[in-house]
């Protein structure tokens, strides 16, 4: 007999269609709920509000914001999933999976026939939406198509993604449940387990923080879902303005297209795992005999550390200054042991684990462990001690009192800092395994973007503490001295365009008589003429920003009231955030800011007093006489008002 | 038809199959019986081409069937635990093996609906019992006309009624068909009465496998009595069992029984007589070094 092939089987094909209906129907209703519909119901609302000149681009952007929000696909992988876990199911039971392999048709065309099958539940509902879209959009007399397109064009990127991964999933297991837990541990495990070795690290080494991005991609739909999560548009103040984070749509494509190429390899992959599949391994949790490892291994380091982890944390007060290795050795290894052998019981589906060779595999992973930990503490990477020099700086933030964008001609100082910060190593952890929960401290997170296109972060937290303050040399005071500048504090405050500033409107908290605090706008001109005094205070030295630890220290002049000023700066002004990334402004959008006085501010109080904000009946208060006579006063208020 | 040459399968450390040769010929009848655990469905799987041999080889019609979809047309698996998809009704799973089996004869199809009578065709397969689902699986499995079909353990479940008629079924459909029929079952009286070759598994090895004939022309039950105490028997006679009531003794000897019959005339008996053997004694004495398996067939 000559054997024959065939890749698609159409038999096969109309039996997925016909059984498996509800999945591809609810994801249809989905898609025209996401797409056609929501687009009609933003577009067909009644905007009377808007003025006749600006309501082609506000229904512009209600389309846009209609289409890209479903672009979302957090649904799309939880229909993918479903989607692969049903054509694949027979091969979760042993009597579907002897029935279908005793038909006449290879395991080949059985996989591109389902892949086929798959890819047609996911694709042709969304095609349709998009002709509905289209239909919809020239019902309600809206030209510009591009934003669907787009949809479509990623949609359908990640469709394959999803789709090559759920299928992936759904192989290497033989399991339905398994299949979709595994689905979801698959799309977070690298930032997972990224996660918890910066975790480890955070804890042993001094000055490491959480701040990695690397690798984001390998974690699917974490990554797609904080690229494309949700976007808003806002309405207000009589302008239209969005707070858009545009999709950057040579990077989308970029992304999604790399996502699609590795979905083809991926069903490659699977192919080639579904052909070398034991049938017999059905209802096995794993079927796949290489992955049960990684399995063990990768479960026992990602729970286990995150358990031992949380420990540390509960058994001991947590050093913010790292070095805490031998509370964590113990925990880690009994807690990486309890859950690799835990795993193994899942896979075995069996409580007798306990055979010589799986407790030798185990005596090897606790020593790896120590390794790993012994090799953080040691620093032999080199990570702790890393500074990078001037000139490979590109760009750096600081983020402590409040975040500033460094400039270069004080990137010298910056590394000096930072050197002080790692020659103070030893004493600050012992100040804080000294003083555990009684410690008064503050941090700085430094944020370096290297020329080489890599970013480094530390966070070093240091004591506030006046043995420390009378020191001249103390980090702190190298901190105030760098970031205790004019210009800083007007970029912090109205960008990096401060000269370009146009005020909308602002409010002052003063107290009232009978010590009500109450709010006193501003409008345009008040805000100009506070903002001339503010700056030349800034100028003269007499504005500082304080953060919390420090209080204490200046509560006698620092106000308890809080000076608000709206304003619109040029399109693309930049801002830093606490996040060390440069923020980019729109035009259109108003930003806010909030300023806390002190009684040095001499020529701001001034101004407010001219511009009738202060007078007898309505004052400034300090911290200290906040805390004294109004704090119990205004949480009293507090809770009267919100009881009423 | 079915020739398997040196099969192994492990799962994990334990042989399922351990260096199996077997040969079934085409048109035959063939019995494997074996106990619980034997491995005979794992065989069986390796003959439909569900399993993927560790080693050795299993051809069908001359052709690995592994992954072979020309080979796999001509062959019909009916599992002890049947499969029909959810929600699916006999016309439903008509037309998908119709469409799967190239030989699919929808005239036999309907021809034969008045063998299963109390088969509603509209009725979920799952709704039914497991006597009906049996019985579709039959009517399906006849309608693909394949070659081979491969029944495991295929009426159990099924009252003795319905199994008579399945039986029928399968034998006239046989005889009128060239169809090569495998069939497992850990019962032998239950194949007594269907096969013309047995083969018998123990511990994954196929331990016996022979064509009926040969195995009633191998041992035969003799029956002799003496005017007196019996004499001493030839000692080159091969005898597996001896036992007597009286002067009346029962005797299972190794050898062609027209033979041994000549080579006890001169011992002067009041009479001799050839008795046939049932499958069940002829296993019980063959396979006297496994007890164990012929305990449980037997049962």
């Amino acid at each position: 007999m000559q054997s024959k092939k065939s890749f698609f089987n159409k038999t096969i094909f109309l039996k997925n269609l016909t059984h498996y209906w509800p999945v591809w129907t609810c994801w249809l209703l989905v898609c025209l709920y996401r797409l056609p519909f929501r687009i009609y119901v933003k577009l067909s609302a009644d905007f009377k509000d808007i003025a006749p000149a600006e309501y082609e681009s506000f229904l512009e952007q209600q389309f846009l914001e209609a289409v890209y929000n479903a672009i979302n696909p957090t649904l799309l992988f939880l229909f993918s999933a479903i989607a692969a876990i049903a054509l694949f199911s027979y091969l979760y039971q042993a009597r579907s999976a002897h029935m279908i392999h005793a038909l006449p048709v290879c395991r080949e065309s059985l996989f591109i026939t389902n892949i086929c099958s798959g890819l047609c539940f996911l694709i042709i509902p969304q095609l349709i939406s998009f002709l509905a879209s289209i239909f919809v959009c020239f019902f309600l007399r809206m030209t510009h198509l591009e934003g669907l397109l787009h949809w479509l064009l990623l949609s359908l990127g990640m469709t394959l993604a999803a789709f090559s991964l759920a299928v992936f999933t759904a192989m290497i297991t033989g399991h339905t449940v398994a299949a979709l837990v595994l689905f979801g541990i698959v799309n977070f495990a690298f930032v997972a387990v990224r996660t918890q070795v910066l975790c480890i690290m955070s804890t042993i080494s001094y000055g490491m923080t959480l701040d990695f991005d690397f690798g984001d991609m390998l974690s699917p739909l974490y990554f797609l879902v904080r690229k494309f999560g949700s976007f808003n548009i806002f309405f207000g103040t009589g302008e239209l303005y969005d707070d858009f984070r545009f999709i950057e749509m040579g990077s989308s494509y970029l992304y999604v297209g790399i996502y699609a190429l590795a979905a083809l390899l991926l069903f490659v992959l699977t192919y080639l795992i579904y052909r070398k599949k034991r049938l017999e391994t059905a209802g096995d949790l794993i079927t796949v005999g290489f992955l049960k490892p990684v399995i063990r291994w990768g479960a026992a380091f990602a729970l286990g550390s995150f358990f031992a982890y949380m420990g540390v944390a509960l058994l001991r007060d947590y050093s913010p200054a790292g070095g805490d290795l031998l509370p964590l050795i113990p925990l880690l290894l009994v807690a990486e042991l309890a859950v690799f052998f835990a795993a193994e019981m899942l896979l075995c589906k069996s409580f007798r684990v306990f055979r010589k060779r799986r407790l030798l595999e185990g005596g090897i992973l606790a020593a790896a462990t120590l390794v790993f930990l012994v090799f953080i503490h040691a620093d032999l990477l080199h990570l702790e001690r890393r500074i990078p020099k001037e000139d490979e700086i590109e760009m750096a933030f600081i983020s402590g009192d409040y975040p500033l964008r460094v400039n270069p001609s004080d990137y010298g100082k910056l590394v000096a800092l930072h050197q002080d910060f790692l020659d103070s190593k030893k004493e600050i952890q012992r100040y804080f395994r000294q003083q555990k929960s009684g410690a008064n401290y503050s941090s700085l997170e430094i944020f370096y973007y290297l020329k080489n296109g890599s970013r480094l972060t530390r966070r070093y937290y240091y004591p506030v503490e006046d043995r420390y303050l009378e020191q001249e040399d103390y980090v702190l005071h190298q901190i105030m001295a760098l970031s205790a500048r004019p210009e800083y504090y007007l970029q912090h405050h109205f960008t990096d365009a401060y000269d370009q500033v146009t005020f909308v409107e602002g409010s002052m908290d003063v107290y009232t008589a009978g010590n009500y605090l109450d709010s006193y706008l501003l409008n345009q001109a008040q805000c100009g003429r506070i903002y001339q005094a503010l700056r030349q205070d800034m100028e003269e030295g007499n504005y500082r920003i304080y953060s919390y630890p420090l209080f204490d220290y200046v509560k006698d002049k620092l106000f308890a009231n809080t000076l608000f000023l709206d304003y619109t700066v040029p399109d693309g002004s930049t801002y830093a955030y606490y996040d060390g990334e440069q923020h980019y402004t729109s035009a259109k959008s108003i930003q806010s800011t909030s300023i806390t006085l002190t009684s040095d501010c001499v020529h701001t109080l001034a101004a407010l007093e001219e511009l009738g904000v202060l007078t007898d009946r309505q004052r400034m208060v300090t911290q200290e006489e906040y805390e004294l006579h109004l704090e119990d006063k205004f949480l009293e208020d507090s809770e009267r008002v919100y009881h009423q | 038809m079915i020739t398997v040459e040196d099969l192994v399968k492990k799962f994990d450390d334990f042989y399922a199959l351990n260096h199996i040769d077997m040969q079934v010929p085409k048109g035959a009848i063939y019995g494997l019986v074996g106990p619980n655990g034997a491995g005979k469905s794992t065989l069986l799987r390796h003959i439909t081409g569900i399993y993927r041999p560790d080693a050795g080889r299993v051809l069908v019609a001359g052709e690995p069937v592994y992954e072979n979809t020309a080979v796999k047309e001509h062959i019909f698996y009916i599992p002890d635990d049947l499969f029909y998809f959810l929600q699916a009704d006999t016309l439903e799973m008509k037309k998908f093996f119709s469409g799967l089996y190239p030989g699919f004869d929808e005239k036999f199809f309907w021809r034969l609906q008045e063998f299963f009578p109390s088969i509603d065709l509209k009725r979920n397969i799952r709704r039914l019992s497991k006597g009906m689902q049996k019985q579709v699986a039959f009517w399906l499995a006849l309608s693909c006309r394949p070659s081979l079909l491969v029944l495991d353990e295929p009426v159990d479940g099924l009252d003795p009624v319905m199994r008579r008629q399945l039986w029928s079924l399968i034998l006239s459909h046989s005889s009128q068909e060239p169809l090569t029929i495998l069939i497992s079952s850990h019962n032998l009286r239950e194949l007594e009465d269907v096969c013309d070759h047995v083969g018998i598994m123990h511990q994954g090895r196929l331990v016996l496998e022979r064509s009926l004939c040969d195995l009633q022309n191998t041992i035969c039950k003799i029956q002799i009595a003496f005017a007196h105490a019996a004499p001493p028997l030839p000692e080159d006679l091969d005898i597996l069992h001896m036992s007597n009531m009286g002067r009346v003794y029962t005797i299972i000897i190794r050898g062609d029984g027209s033979r041994i019959r000549e080579r006890l005339l001169p011992l002067n008996p009041l009479f001799v007589d050839i008795l046939p053997l049932t499958l069940e004694e002829i296993f019980i004495y063959e396979m006297g070094g496994n007890d164990y398996a012929v305990k449980e067939i037997l049962l």
